[in-house]
């Protein structure tokens, strides 16, 4: 029994020995050949973006204060350059409307302002309003057709003189659908074909006007270069963008 | 009696691996087929990256919204630029290359119709894509156009150069010297915004289902 196990412990010296010579010498591999890469002489990478575009209701006027209107003598009618409005609706139950909110400088009061200046009776005063950018001189503005036109004072939905009233509002400059609006148009397209949806954003030039109705007011005002002149007077108007009362 | 075989194994063992190694040394070879070896080695293997680009936002997605009435807008999400330029000659640019709506591709004319609106005055108006700086506004000065004014074609913005290049009159939007980035990683990352600028009244349709991809190209030859 003895031998027996001596026999096997040199038995596993001499494998042990042969391990050790065979481990300094590792089998050799034959190596597989890959093509080079292309040299790199360029290289990409990509991001993407999500991209909106939104109506909603925005206002701005170009411009922040025009000025020259003179009614002088024989003449009945003055315009002037109101430079650009750019405006946007949300969606087609949108409106444009303007007011005269100050007066002078003060703001205006149904009880207490100077634009009684401007009025004697319905027959007799002075309409100060929008037009289009071609409406120069009083023979435009008489060709000019009902809703071509805002009358900012006297603010009033009659058609004519009569039945006009001293005072100012809320005054619609352009609205889908009704006919009656002074219409912003840009190549014949109103608001309401202008874009799909009816929202969208437009960019009008218009001018401000005076006419003397009658005779006008009594009295008159500004500078006429004489010892009695007075001051000239002046009006903030109001644009405002709004869902459709 | 086991305890000195097994070391007598062990030292068999230890001198069987050092007999392998020890072949192939300078002596007289008892046998002519054992193996011989030497040794030489192989110096200054250098390994220059150049030419990776890698574009990500910085936090969340690139997201850019212009409503009508504003004049222009800039993304408040910043992308990030990672890059290596592998020549001294080479040059980052940008460029949309697709576009889809509502997940359906659209042609870059297709883009360019959407965003844009012709009344057939001569003026065209629409929304402008922009790359900028990493800035809180849109400025002309930090910006620069990813299509043309009129809505005709996209076009490239060179984004930034490496240290020599000369491009003549075309600046690019990075006005600075990449060469920190030059054939070595860990160079400064750059940030660009996407920016739109509203040109006459912008687009005639609203929408909120566009989606462009922005290609990032980095390219210079050594």
């Amino acid at each position: 029994m003895i031998h027996r196990r001596l026999t096997n412990y040199v038995a596993a010296a001499l494998a042990l020995s042969v391990l050790g010579v065979v481990g300094a010498q590792a089998t050799p591999v034959t190596s597989q050949q890959l093509d080079a890469e292309d040299r790199v002489t360029s290289a990409s990478d990509t991001v993407t973006a999500d991209v909106t575009y939104q109506f909603v209701n925005s206002v701005t006027i170009g411009t922040g204060e025009v000025g020259g209107l003179t009614i002088a003598g024989a003449d009945t009618f003055a315009s002037v350059d109101a430079g650009s409005i750019s405006y946007s609706f949300a969606n087609d139950a949108t409106e444009l409307y303007a007011e005269i909110i100050e007066v002078n400088g003060a703001a205006y009061s149904p009880t207490d302002n100077d634009l009684s200046a401007w009025w004697k009776d319905d027959q007799n005063h002075l309409e100060f309003g929008i037009g289009p950018t071609g409406m120069t001189d009083a023979d435009d503005f008489n060709n000019l057709t009902n809703g071509e036109i805002a009358s900012l004072f006297p603010a009033s939905a009659s058609v004519g003189n009569s039945g006009r009233t001293q005072g100012v509002g809320l005054v619609r400059l352009d609205s889908k659908g009704d006919g009656d609006a002074f219409v912003f148009e840009r190549n014949g397209t109103p608001t309401e074909d202008l874009n799909e949806g009816a929202g969208g954003q437009r960019t009008e030039a218009f001018r401000y006007y005076i006419a003397q109705r009658g005779d006008g007011p009594d009295a008159g005002f500004g500078n006429d270069d004489t010892s009695e002149s007075t001051d000239a007077m002046s009006v903030t108007v109001q644009f405002t963008v709004a869902p459709r009362q | 009696m086991k305890k000195e075989v097994m070391a007598l194994a062990l030292a068999l063992a230890v001198a069987g691996g050092m007999i392998g190694t020890a072949l192939g040394q300078d002596n007289l070879q008892g046998t002519p087929t054992a193996s011989a070896s030497d040794t030489q080695t192989v110096a200054d293997i250098n390994f220059l990256p150049g030419n990776r680009i890698d574009v990500s936002p910085s936090n969340g997605n690139v997201d850019l919204t212009l409503q009508s009435g504003l004049e222009s807008v800039v993304d408040d999400e910043a992308m990030s630029i990672d890059f290596v330029f592998g020549s001294l000659s080479g040059s980052i640019s940008a460029e949309i290359v697709d576009a889809r709506r509502g997940g359906t591709s659209r042609s870059l004319e297709q883009l360019l119709d959407l965003l844009s609106d012709d009344d057939g005055s001569g003026d065209v108006d629409g929304m402008q894509l922009f790359l900028c700086e990493d800035v809180a506004s849109f400025s002309d000065g930090n910006c620069q156009a990813l299509m043309a004014d009129d809505f005709s074609a996209v076009q490239s913005v060179q984004v930034l150069d490496a240290g020599d290049v000369v491009l003549g009159d075309a600046s690019p939007l990075l006005g600075f010297d990449g060469s920190d980035n030059y054939r070595k990683e860990g160079g400064p990352a750059q940030s660009l915004k996407l920016g739109a600028k509203t040109i006459g009244n912008g687009p005639s349709e609203a929408f909120d289902d566009l989606a462009i991809d922005l290609v990032f190209t980095i390219t210079g030859s050594n």
